[in-house]
């Protein structure tokens, strides 16, 4: 009889002490401490320049670059009739900051709708009546479209544009777009895109 | 637990003290100063480099658009996007859009040469689409007749990161006193370029609201030692975002009208705080479709 009273009562208290337990951690768990470590952190916009820089480029997992470019940068006045196809000779390099990748595999395919070109659609008196929007991207192909490089290596692809026999006189500049790594997988090698063509559309 | 608690202080204590690769950058910039709000999912502005002789210019000189991110509850997601028109020392310009998280970032994207220094005009806007996808547009008017015509080349990049919006406006980080702006219209160089043969003209600057309309607010200067722009907290480690972290000293702006900034070198720092214009109002973003 005393066994089970002390039996009964042990377990009360402790059911006791749960239920305080429970409600003293519900208590704790809703209550806001502030944060003990305060760290402000200085966010510094990325520059091509950092992207060349090879301790920058690795600080942040960068292994390699390539570079698609053409001396000078800044090529003038490719005239193209519309209908035909522009070629336009451009350099690829790679530059690894990684010894362990000694080689590159790319393909050079542009993503439709990365670069556009707005064009206006004239009436007789040269007033706008309507614009409408060329996907250069799905116009722009490159020869060879897959390249092997090794550190250090440049190699030159044709760069082709073939223009709509729709589209009316037009001037613009263009850029490359459409850098792919093959391989090595799982690795970052960041393409710079460092030339401008200004490209003439005539009839 | 007194040891755990001790042994995180100095592990942040640690990795506060890591060289950090990338210097700091000079940057002073305009901020909406109102209450931290949403955007309708995009904001936007215009650049060019009006006057500039870009051989004085060290390596880059950088015009920029900031905005924090957010993913639900209008709280900060540690997304930081950004719209960078990039001057080259050799006349270039390059589109190079950013994203960063938690201060951190592997380059999503490629920094892409997209006109000079006499472009006529350049527009950055970040988009957020259902389903967390950012898109960065620039719309370039490298050509006199591409302006009069508004025929822009557009660029467009997009990646994942799951954000459902953008926030504008300013908010005390919480257990600070430092004050959060949301989003931020600046210029930004790794180099003190004390040179009056540069200037940078930044238009347009604004927000999409509920209503279908670009709105710009009242604004006011802000330098990089106090260029906050998102945060947060992870147990008890508070983490907070500056857009360069150094005071663009020496440099001014001056401001034609409401929502137009010329910035330049006179040798006059702007400060913090200084009121850039005080009204509201709608703008009509130049290029079609923006």
């Amino acid at each position: 009889m005393k066994r089970s009273r002390i039996f009964y009562s042990t377990t009360f208290l402790l059911f006791v002490l749960a239920a305080l337990n429970l409600y003293s951690f519900k208590l704790l768990s809703k209550s806001e401490s502030p944060p003990q470590v305060m760290t402000v952190k200085s966010i510094s916009s990325l520059t091509p320049g950092d992207l060349l820089n090879k301790t920058t480029a690795l600080s942040i997992g960068i292994k390699g670059v390539i570079l698609v470019y053409a001396p000078g940068w800044r090529l003038a006045n490719y005239t193209v009739k519309a209908g035909d196809t522009l070629m336009i000779p451009v350099l690829i390099q790679f530059r690894s900051y990684d010894t362990s990748i000694q080689e590159v595999i790319i393909s050079l395919s542009s993503n439709p709708g990365e670069i556009e070109q707005v064009y206006a659609i004239t009436d007789a008196n040269g007033n706008v009546i309507e614009r409408q929007t060329l996907d250069i991207s799905s116009l722009e192909s490159y020869s060879p479209s897959t390249i092997t490089l090794q550190t250090g290596e440049t190699m030159q692809v044709t760069m082709s544009l073939t223009i709509p026999q729709t589209i009316p006189d037009l001037a613009f500049y263009l850029s490359a777009c459409g850098v792919k790594i093959l391989w090595p997988s799982g690795v970052t090698i960041a393409p710079i895109y460092d030339f401008l063509v200004e490209v003439v559309i005539v009839h | 637990m007194k040891e755990v608690k001790l042994f995180a202080i100095i592990l942040a204590f640690y990795l506060a003290t890591i060289p950090n690769v990338f210097a700091d950058h000079y940057y002073v910039g305009g901020y909406f100063a109102v209450s931290k709000s949403t955007a309708n999912k995009k904001v936007i502005f215009a650049t060019n480099f009006p006057n500039t002789t870009p051989s004085v210019i060290p390596s880059y000189l950088q015009s920029v658009l900031s905005v924090a991110g957010w993913y639900s509850g209008n709280t900060p997601s540690a997304w930081l996007y950004q719209s960078d028109i990039e001057l080259a020392k050799n006349g270039s310009v390059i589109f190079f859009p950013q994203a960063y998280y938690q201060g951190g970032t592997t380059p999503h994207f490629s920094p892409v040469l997209v006109g000079t220094v006499s472009s006529v005009m350049f527009y950055g806007e970040i988009v957020v689409q259902t389903g967390g996808n950012i898109f960065f547009k620039a719309f370039v008017y490298n050509t006199q007749s591409q302006w009069n015509s508004n025929t822009p080349t557009i660029y467009t990049y997009s990646y994942l990161t799951g954000d459902n919006g953008l926030l504008y406006g300013t908010e005390t980080i919480p257990y600070t006193n430092l004050v959060c702006k949301y989003l931020q219209c600046g210029v930004e160089s790794a180099q003190l370029i004390s040179s009056s043969q540069w200037r940078v003209f930044q238009k347009d600057f604004a927000y999409y609201g509920g209503d279908l309309n670009w709105h710009y607010v009242p604004a006011k200067s802000v330098e990089g030692t106090s260029s906050y722009i998102t945060w947060y907290i992870s147990g008890s480690y508070l983490y907070y975002f500056r857009v360069g972290g150094l005071d663009f000293t020496g440099v001014t702006v001056e401001i034609p009208s409401s929502d137009n900034m010329k910035w330049k070198w006179n040798g006059t720092t702007i400060g913090n705080d200084f009121s850039l214009w005080t009204t509201s109002g709608t703008v009509s973003p130049y290029p079609t479709g923006a």
